[in-house]
Formats: C-alpha cells, sequence, structure tokens
C-alpha cells in the first residue's frame, strides 16, 4: 500500500445528493481501486512512467491559497464562453459563460442532478472497460469537472476554453471528470488549459474528458498542458464516435514533472475520421508519457496521428501508439507518426508502436524516430548566414512547430507558435515574427 | 577575387579533391564540368565550409583573406554563396521568416542595421518577381512540397535577396524544363555585374548558353583537367569525358 492509495481510499466518497446510477458506478469504482490499487512498475502499461515519488507523497484535500486572476494565464482570444477550475474545484467568479444558442455547459455536480443532458447515457461509456487505478479513482472521486452539450445541427463558432488552475498548499489531488456530447451535425471547438499559480506546490490532477460524437459531428479538441515543474498530471481523453463524425485531438504538454495521458479513440461506425496530434517539449527531469490507442470497429474510418517531443538535458517521452483494427473494419485507413528529437545525450524516448490489424483489406502506415537534427540542414542555413546556435534553435522551433500546424483554430496556433519560439529562440524569437510581412498583399 | 592553389580535400578519409588550382576574378564566370563522382559538390561543400570534409592540403584565397579561417555562416556574411544541388526542405519555418533571419543575421555580421518589416518586404517583393515566384511559396515551409524546379528557383531567391559577391551554382540548371531554366538564368544574370563573380557546375551545355561563362573547366577525379571558353562545354556535349580523363591516366 503506498501513501497516495491510503490517503485516495480513505477519501469521502461523492456528494450524497448523486443520483443512484451515479452511486453505484462510483462504488463498483471505489471498490476496484481499493483491491487492485493504482499501477505499479510491474504493469507492463506503466513500467516506463516511475511513479513511486508521487506514492510517497503525504497528500491532503486541496484547499485553495491566494487570491486569483487569470491574467498571467494565455487565453484564446477567439474563446467565446470560459470555465475556470481553482485546484479542481468550479470557480463562478472567474468563469464566463453567457448564453449560446445550441451550447449548453453545466458544471457536473448540477448536471448529476438536473439531469438535463441526460449523463447516465454518457457517464463513463467512453472509457475501457478494463480500468487502470487512476482512470477508477477518477470515477469513483469525480464530483466537479465540466459538461458540454452541443445539440443538434448547431455550429459554435467561438471556442469554448476550460481552464484547470492549480494553486493549492501542500500536496494535494484532485479528479475532474468533464464529458462533452456533440449531437447530430453540430460543431464545436473546445480548449482545455491546465496550468499552475506560481506558488501552487506539488499536487496531482488526475483528469478525464469523455468525448462523445454524435453522427456527422465535428469536434476541435485541444489539451493543453503547461503545469509546474512539481505537477504530477494524469489525464485521459476517451472519445467514441459516430458514423461520418470528424475529431481531431490535439494534446500539447510542456509542464509538468511528470504528465501522462491515454488518448483513446474508438470509431464505432462507418466514415468516421479522427486526427490525433500531439507535442512535448520537455527539459530538465521532465518526463511525459502519452499512451494512445485507436479502434477501428468499423469500415471505412480513417485515423492519422502525429505525435512529435523534443527533449534536452535528461527529459524523457515515451510513446506508445496501438491501433486495433477490427475484423470486418475493412478499408481502414489508418496513419501513425512519431518523432522524437534529442537534443542532449542524456535525453531519452521510447516508442512503441502497436497494430493489430484483423482485417485483410486495409492501410495501416506507421513510422517512429528518435534522434538528433539533420546536420545537412543546419549546414544548409549556415550557409545563409545563420549562426549555428541559431540555425540549430531555429531547426528545433520548426521540427516543433510541424505539430502546432496542423491545428486548425489560427489564433491559438499563432499564441503557441509565438509560445513555442519564445521558449526555444529566446530573443532570437522576432526573427521568425513574419505576420507583419503579410500585411499588404505582395 | 578567388584564388585557390592545390586544394586537397576527404571525406571520411576517402581522398575528393587531389590538387585542384583554380583563379577566379571579379566579373568572371566560370563553369565547371566533369563526370558524376569527380567531386563538383564536394570542391562546393569545401568552399562553403562544409565540417564534414577535412582540407589536407593548399590555400583558398578569397578577397584576400583566408577563406578557411572563416566559419560556413561567416563565410555566408564575407558574401559568398551556395546554391545547393539538393536544396534541404525545412518543414515548420516558412521560406520568409528564414530569408528574414538570414539577410538580418548578416547583416548583424556586417555592422549593418536590422531591415525594417517594410523595407525587408520590398526587397522580397521585388526579387520573388525577378525569379517568379508566387507568395503563396514565400509563405510555405523552406522547400516542403515544392517541386524540383521550384526548389531550385528558391535557392536564385536567395542568392537574389543575399546579393552575394561570389555565388557558387551547384548543377542548378539540373531538372529543369526549358522555360524555368530560362527564369533561374536570367537570374542569375541580372546580378551579374563587374565586381561579383560566379562559379557555375553544370552537366549540359545548354544551361551557358544562356549564363555565358568566360572559361569553362573539366574537374576529374578531384582535379581541373582542362580549361577552355566556351567552345569546350560544346565539344564535351559531343565527345563526353572520356577522351579527357585517359588524357590524365596517359600524361
Ligand atoms: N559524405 C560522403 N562520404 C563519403 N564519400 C562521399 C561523401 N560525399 C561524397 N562522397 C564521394 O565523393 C565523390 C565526389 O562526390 P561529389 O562531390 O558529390 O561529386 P559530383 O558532384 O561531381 O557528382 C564521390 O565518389 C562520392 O561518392
Ligand atoms: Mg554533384
Amino acid at each position: 500500500m503506498t501513501a497516495l492509495h491510503n490517503f485516495l481510499i480513505a477519501q469521502k466518497q461523492a456528494n450524497e445528493a448523486a443520483p443512484e446510477w451515479l452511486s453505484s458506478l462510483q462504488q463498483v469504482a471505489f471498490s476496484q481501486l481499493k483491491n487492485r490499487g493504482l499501477p505499479s512498475a510491474q504493469d507492463e502499461e506503466w513500467r516506463l512512467t516511475r511513479l513511486t515519488e508521487l506514492y510517497k507523497q503525504e497528500f491532503r484535500p486541496a484547499i485553495a491559497t491566494n487570491t486569483l486572476s487569470l491574467q498571467k494565464t494565455l487565453l484564446t482570444p477567439s474563446a467565446g464562453s470560459r470555465i475556470v477550475f481553482v485546484n479542481g474545484v468550479l470557480d463562478t467568479g472567474l468563469s464566463d459563460s453567457s448564453f449560446v444558442a445550441g451550447l449548453a455547459i453545466e458544471p457536473l455536480e448540477q448536471a448529476v442532478i438536473s439531469d438535463k443532458l441526460n449523463l447516465e447515457t454518457f457517464f463513463n461509456a467512453s472509457p475501457p472497460l478494463e480500468q487502470h487505478g487512476f482512470l477508477s479513482a477518477n470515477t469513483a472521486f469525480s464530483k466537479s469537472g465540466y459538461v458540454i452539450r452541443i445539440s443538434a445541427d448547431s455550429i459554435i463558432d467561438n471556442p469554448i476554453e476550460i481552464i484547470f488552475i492549480a494553486n493549492n498548499t501542500g500536496p494535494a489531488a484532485w479528479h475532474c471528470r468533464n464529458i462533452i456530447v456533440a449531437d447530430q451535425f453540430s460543431k464545436a471547438t473546445i480548449i482545455e488549459r491546465h496550468v499552475a499559480n506560481d506558488t501552487a506546490e506539488t499536487y496531482l490532477s488526475n483528469c478525464v474528458t469523455e468525448l462523445h460524437l454524435a453522427d456527422g459531428s465535428h469536434l476541435d479538441f485541444y489539451k493543453y498542458q503547461d503545469e509546474s515543474l512539481d505537477a504530477y498530471h494524469i489525464g485521459g481523453v476517451y472519445s467514441k464516435q459516430s458514423r461520418d463524425s470528424y475529431l481531431a485531438t490535439n494534446n500539447i504538454a510542456i509542464g509538468s514533472k511528470i504528465a501522462r495521458t491515454d488518448i483513446y479513440a474508438t470509431l464505432s461506425a462507418e466514415g468516421a475520421h479522427c486526427e490525433m496530434n500531439g507535442l512535448s517539449v520537455l527539459a530538465g527531469d521532465q518526463h511525459v508519457e502519452n499512451c494512445t490507442e485507436v479502434i477501428h470497429a468499423k469500415p471505412n474510418c480513417t485515423s492519422d496521428e502525429y505525435y512529435k517531443s523534443v527533449l534536452d538535458d535528461q527529459a524523457r517521452s515515451v510513446f506508445r501508439g496501438r491501433i486495433i483494427v477490427a475484423k470486418d473494419a475493412q478499408k481502414t485507413d489508418a496513419n501513425q507518426q512519431n518523432k522524437n528529437l534529442l537534443l542532449s545525450s542524456r535525453a531519452e524516448a521510447d516508442t512503441k508502436p502497436q497494430l493489430e490489424i484483423y482485417a485483410d483489406d486495409v492501410k495501416c502506415a506507421h513510422g517512429a524516430t528518435v534522434g538528433q537534427l539533420e546536420e545537412k540542414s543546419v549546414f544548409y542555413l549556415r550557409s545563409r548566414g545563420v549562426s549555428e546556435t541559431m540555425a540549430r534553435a531555429l531547426l528545433t522551433f520548426a521540427f516543433a512547430n510541424d505539430v502546432i500546424r496542423r491545428f486548425h483554430l489560427a489564433d491559438l496556433q499563432k499564441q503557441l507558435s509565438a509560445q513555442l519560439a519564445d521558449r526555444i529562440l529566446g530573443e532570437a524569437a522576432s526573427a521568425i515574427e513574419t505576420d507583419s510581412l503579410f500585411g499588404e498583399p505582395l | 577575387m578567388l584564388s585557390i592553389k592545390n586544394l586537397k580535400a576527404e571525406i571520411g578519409g576517402k581522398k575528393i579533391l587531389k590538387g585542384l588550382s583554380l583563379e577566379v576574378a571579379a566579373g568572371e564566370v566560370h563553369a565547371i564540368m566533369g563526370p558524376n563522382g569527380s567531386g563538383k559538390s564536394s570542391f562546393a561543400n569545401v568552399l562553403a565550409g562544409h565540417g564534414g570534409y577535412e582540407m589536407t592540403g593548399g590555400s583558398i584565397n578569397y578577397l584576400g583573406k583566408d577563406l578557411t579561417e572563416f566559419n560556413v555562416e561567416e563565410r555566408a556574411a564575407e558574401g559568398l554563396f551556395l546554391a545547393f544541388q539538393y536544396p534541404m526542405e525545412i518543414p515548420g519555418v516558412s521560406n520568409i521568416a528564414m530569408l528574414k533571419t538570414a539577410v538580418n543575421s548578416i547583416r548583424k555580421y556586417r555592422n549593418e542595421d536590422e531591415l525594417t518589416a517594410g523595407a525587408f518586404l520590398k526587397v522580397i517583393k521585388k526579387k520573388a518577381a525577378l525569379v517568379e515566384m508566387k507568395q503563396e511559396l514565400l509563405k510555405r515551409s523552406v522547400n516542403e512540397g515544392f517541386s524540383g524546379g521550384e526548389k531550385k528557383r528558391n535557392e536564385i531567391l536567395q542568392m537574389a535577396v543575399l546579393e552575394p559577391t561570389l555565388s557558387v551554382l551547384d548543377e542548378t540548371d539540373s531538372g529543369l524544363d526549358i522555360d524555368a531554366l530560362k527564369i533561374v538564368a536570367h537570374g542569375v544574370n541580372t546580378l551579374r555585374s563587374p565586381d561579383r563573380s560566379m562559379i557555375v557546375i553544370t552537366h549540359y551545355q545548354r544551361l551557358l548558353d544562356y549564363i555565358q561563362p568566360d572559361y569553362v573547366h573539366v574537374l576529374a577525379d578531384g582535379q581541373i583537367v582542362k580549361t577552355g571558353n566556351k567552345n569546350l562545354a560544346l565539344e564535351l556535349e559531343e565527345r563526353g569525358y572520356g577522351w579527357l580523363e585517359k588524357q590524365v591516366v596517359n600524361g
């Protein structure tokens, strides 16, 4: 028994106001957690992410410290509604969501009671049945989170932004559960930002988001995670897609001590398309594991996965990419690429593609690379007068920016590119700011 | 402008340049032809300062200075330009961002003020028109998804923007159709002036109809084995290189 496990099972379970269906679900999850415990280094799926230090922490329930403002947080300029959670608890003061036709947003605790959104159908319906300890803990303890439903045929123009801020003293843990339901032919963009206040101490954010996409719906989902070097982030994004739906999950992890995110997508009806983009830019002893799984359950679905990491110092990234093509999922077109750039000899990248293909008429491409900057490219830039340091920084930026430019949301893309340029190029970032050059047509 | 004496260079222990000598005066255009694998690209790379090559003998004097004292980027700032035989693709950095970085890096080296966005835009506008490059290609990542011809035109665009004193063009004409060839030649000819020189490496005499060289050299097995005027290019087109290589062996 680890300290964290003890702390978790000593927790009071979720609220009494919870409806029957939820209490029994949480009861089951709680006993799973109690009996099976948290993943250990013996678990094949977890052995590359060492959680020993996390497990030793003496956690306490979170208490918010000083008052917060959102000033220092990156915000998406085009965002319409904004919901803010501090230490996993809804902060109505910082949230700002006005009425938008076709869009329903409710905090989880309200949503389970009002049940306007028929939550029972969706809650816990997208994660795999075999759940690991953190997922069980999330189900058992999730009291807060957000629920978004986009009603049929509605197109939500402005992105919806959800911000999770850590602002705790003493080791604290929280478990948010978020549910997004995109009804038929709806279209929306949702951005989750996970950030930390400067004074936040060690914490565990165990955050699960479920995405349910009905026929013909379109969802562009971002998970941006830039917390603190004391942060442990264990997360999951589990999606289920119906016929002809389109989903992009964009996963940016640049700031935590350890982050492990499971991104699972099930293409459960014909014509569904799923895009998965991922970027980690890490230094020091940061560690990120992204565990992705795409299940092609039906014919004629496509998936396109593109994950990259940039690793400096002794940072480490682990990428697992499982693609399962079921027996009758003919004409599947699945692509998976994982590329890792090592900037230091002590950095390490593990990449584990895993293809299980049971259909015979499919196109499955995958590639994985771990390497350094191409010296030919460095030479090319230097031969144009660019200093070697700048050439390397520029190529590193380019390697990472390659993921960001796949994003569909223009202002977010621009903001993230600029942030990345700042981080990688420092003062020289302005050199590549070319936006102003295109103010007038050439 | 450029005086190379008995240049010897090797890569990975393999001797490539075996005593190459060449004099290029200001304003001159020199063509270098030669069979595949004779060391033409290696020569261009050694001039540009490629770290993979070890110079084992000889000297390179450029504008009165020992060129080998300068690293790659310093050579560029000193006015040397290499148009690559195989330009690199750099996904994630736009063509225009790279050009701006290059221009301002060189200006910094020369203690000149950085170009303002407006001034830079003016330059780019003019030079892009010169090589008939669309704005869309300027915004795209460096060479990514460019056709072979577009990549070569992009090299000439970079050359036109950087206005080098000594340009080395490594098979810029290879793989170009006649229209693209004319555009490239026009770009190159526009840059010709009494104080700029060029070394044009090519396989085909055809380019030399558009870029008239003052001298034509044949590089074979790491040495210049014959020098002539542009008629030599015509002769090579007819007879190939075999007779020259034999001369070397015999003589
Ligand atoms: N990186 C390298 N390592 C080893 N040999 C090389 C390398 N680059 C070129 N060479 C060799 O050097 C010789 C000259 O090549 P190159 O300069 O490309 O010739 P050219 O441009 O005239 O066709 C060839 O034999 C080639 O195989
Ligand atoms: Mg060559």
